[in-house]
């Protein structure tokens, strides 16, 4: 089993932590050590504990796990939280899970989930983050993936006060397509980073990053993007779009996508807007009869609504809608 | 129905409207043409009040009712609509969505109750047969993916389905072939009405043997410098804009 998570604080010297601070932030706090609880639901016939807690998911070959799984991880204030996860889905196997993130209070959440996706298997990946404002989560995701297999996933992240996504995908097998959408939902204080980094080691495979953000208040945005497509990972398409909204003068957003290829015979492209709701679809639907309070809204949930129809299930586009809903209330 | 005195507009301190004069009487259609610069789609916008469009004196009445105090949702309520040049393309709202809650608005600003959705589909329905609307296109994002026919029909649909008295329609030809102008053009003819009026803004006589105005007026350098009939327009087409203009 790989060894995961390192419990010293990242370096911030790291070219990739840059614009997220978070030594500063886990500073202000006074946190013990807890032993990570997750709640899971219809995981446990996949389930194993190793002596350092690593929790251990497999999913065996072939197997088509109708049922959503679902996992739950409850921040209590005043707690550290370090959890590893590990899940393994065989070749040709076909699971979704769906996971949590709440709590109330100050604390850290620190999560490392190692997902290993097998020759020609299928994993939906969907986060929905209901967290507090006062908490610090940094999740570290890293996805390895082999011949011809599938990864859709989509992270709602809207309530921690300091929040880092990582997703690290690294394409191993030749045919495999990652499609990665998230949805940064930010205000008050508010900082959020998702730092995204591809790599196309193996050739003919298909990745696509879309993220947005909707910015408010003094709320801070992250977004880093990069597509590495390796020396022999020819006929690659990679794509990656970011587009942020900012609703307040004093938010802000940090972007830096980044392309590194070595192959000679690939399609890759990338593009990012930071910007006000735009006058000209407001003057449209105003002029239509809808108030400027309608017509904001329409128009920010028709932002949001891109990055939502990613997911294609409809039960759980549902829990996502309903999240969102809550939000922009 | 309306009317227009004195008005001067500008935008970024540079005054486009200078003095203009019109008035539309209930039933009528008037053309406005004019050459490139000299303030139509201004015109328009000041109109249905757009950001940017700042009116600097004169007024504007649509049956009473002065336009330049409303915000442009309560113009839409009082009965203007203006058909874009250019339909603006809005991804993630969808078009029958886009419409009910345009219709919603309207009806609950002018007192009306709102349309429950079963309601709102029949008057759909029927809208949408009589303009040739696939229903596929009602399935996608406003404007999204429509080619120039399909948006110009769309702002002809929006137009039905609003049921406004005074309708603006700003250079509704440019870009259509001769076919899809005509399908516009017969959508329009339809919703002609004693009660409605339409300004239609054009810079090509083309439109005007479709849809017939009663009065042509030619606009240039902001302010109405001729006014005629129908045969206005053919002269300007032979002449062009220079000699009248001048």
């Amino acid at each position: 089993m790989p060894k995961l998570l390192p419990k010293s604080l990242p370096d911030l010297d790291k070219e990739h932590w840059k614009y997220s601070n978070v030594n500063a932030v886990l500073a202000k706090f006074e946190l013990v050590d807890q032993k990570p609880v997750w709640e899971m639901t219809g995981a446990f016939e996949f389930m194993t504990v190793d002596q350092e807690d690593t929790i251990h998911l497999i999913i065996p070959k072939n197997r088509k796990v109708d049922k959503p799984i679902d996992l739950k991880l409850i921040g209590e204030d005043g707690k550290n939280l370090h959890t590893n996860v590990v899940i393994d889905v065989e070749e040709g196997a076909n699971v979704k899970f769906v996971e949590r993130q709440v709590g109330a209070g100050a604390y850290w959440k620190n999560i490392s989930i190692a997902l290993n996706i097998g020759a020609n298997a299928q994993v939906g990946y969907y986060r929905l983050c209901e967290e507090d404002p006062f908490c610090v989560v940094t999740e570290f995701m890293t996805v390895n993936m082999e011949r011809d297999a599938r990864f859709n996933a989509l992270v709602v992240n809207g309530c921690s006060g300091f929040g880092r996504n990582e997703f690290k995908v690294n394409m191993n097998g030749a045919g495999s397509e990652a499609d990665l959408a998230g949805l940064a939902l930010l205000r008050g204080k508010q900082h959020g980073d998702t730092t995204v980094c591809i790599d196309h080691i193996a050739p003919y495979c298909k990745s696509s990053q879309f993220f947005k953000t909707i910015l408010e208040d003094n709320s801070h945005g992250v977004y880093q993007g990069k597509i590495h497509v390796y020396k022999d990972a020819q006929k690659t398409d990679g794509y990656q779009l970011s587009n942020n909204l900012l609703l307040s003068p004093l938010a802000e957003m940090d972007v830096k996508p980044e392309l590194e290829i070595y192959a000679d015979d690939v399609k890759c492209s990338h593009g990012t807007t930071t910007g006000e709701l735009d006058e000209t679809p407001m003057f449209y639907l105003r002029s239509r009869g809808l108030n400027e309070e309608d017509a904001r809204h329409m128009l920010i949930e028709a932002f949001v609504g891109e990055v939502l129809d990613k997911v294609p299930d409809e039960q759980i586009r549902a829990l996502f809608d309903d999240r969102v809903k809550l939000w922009l209330k | 129905m309306l009317k227009i005195k004195n008005l001067t507009a500008e935008i970024d301190g540079k005054q486009i409207i200078n003095g203009l004069d019109l008035e539309v009487k209930s039933g009528e259609v008037h053309a406005i043409m004019g050459p490139n610069g000299a303030g139509k789609s201004t015109l328009s916008y000041v109109l249905s009040g757009r950001d940017g469009y700042e009116v600097t004196g004169g007024t504007a009445e649509l049956d009473g009712v002065d336009l330049l105090s409303l915000d442009p949702n309560e113009r839409a309520a009082a009965g203007l609509f203006l058909a874009f040049q250019y339909p603006v393309e809005i991804p993630g709202v969808q078009m029958t969505n886009f419409l009910k809650t345009a219709l919603n608005s309207i009806r609950k600003s002018r007192g009306e109750s709102e349309l429950e959705a079963l309601d709102f589909l029949k008057l759909l329905k029927a809208k949408q047969k009589e303009l040739d609307i696939a229903d596929e296109m009602l399935k996608r994002a406003v404007n999204v993916g429509f080619s120039g026919g399909e948006k110009k029909r769309n702002e002809v649909l929006q137009m039905a389905m609003l049921e406004p008295k005074f309708c603006i329609l700003d250079e509704t030809d440019s870009g259509l072939d001769i076919d899809a102008l005509k399908i516009v053009a017969d959508g329009v003819n339809r919703l002609r009405a004693p009660d409605r009026s339409f300004l239609v803004i054009t810079h090509y006589q083309r439109l005007l043997d479709y849809i017939v105005p009663d009065v042509v007026h030619v606009l240039a350098k902001g302010k109405i410098v001729k006014s005629g009939g129908p045969e206005l327009a053919k002269e300007l087409e032979a002449k062009g804009y220079a000699e009248i203009v001048a």
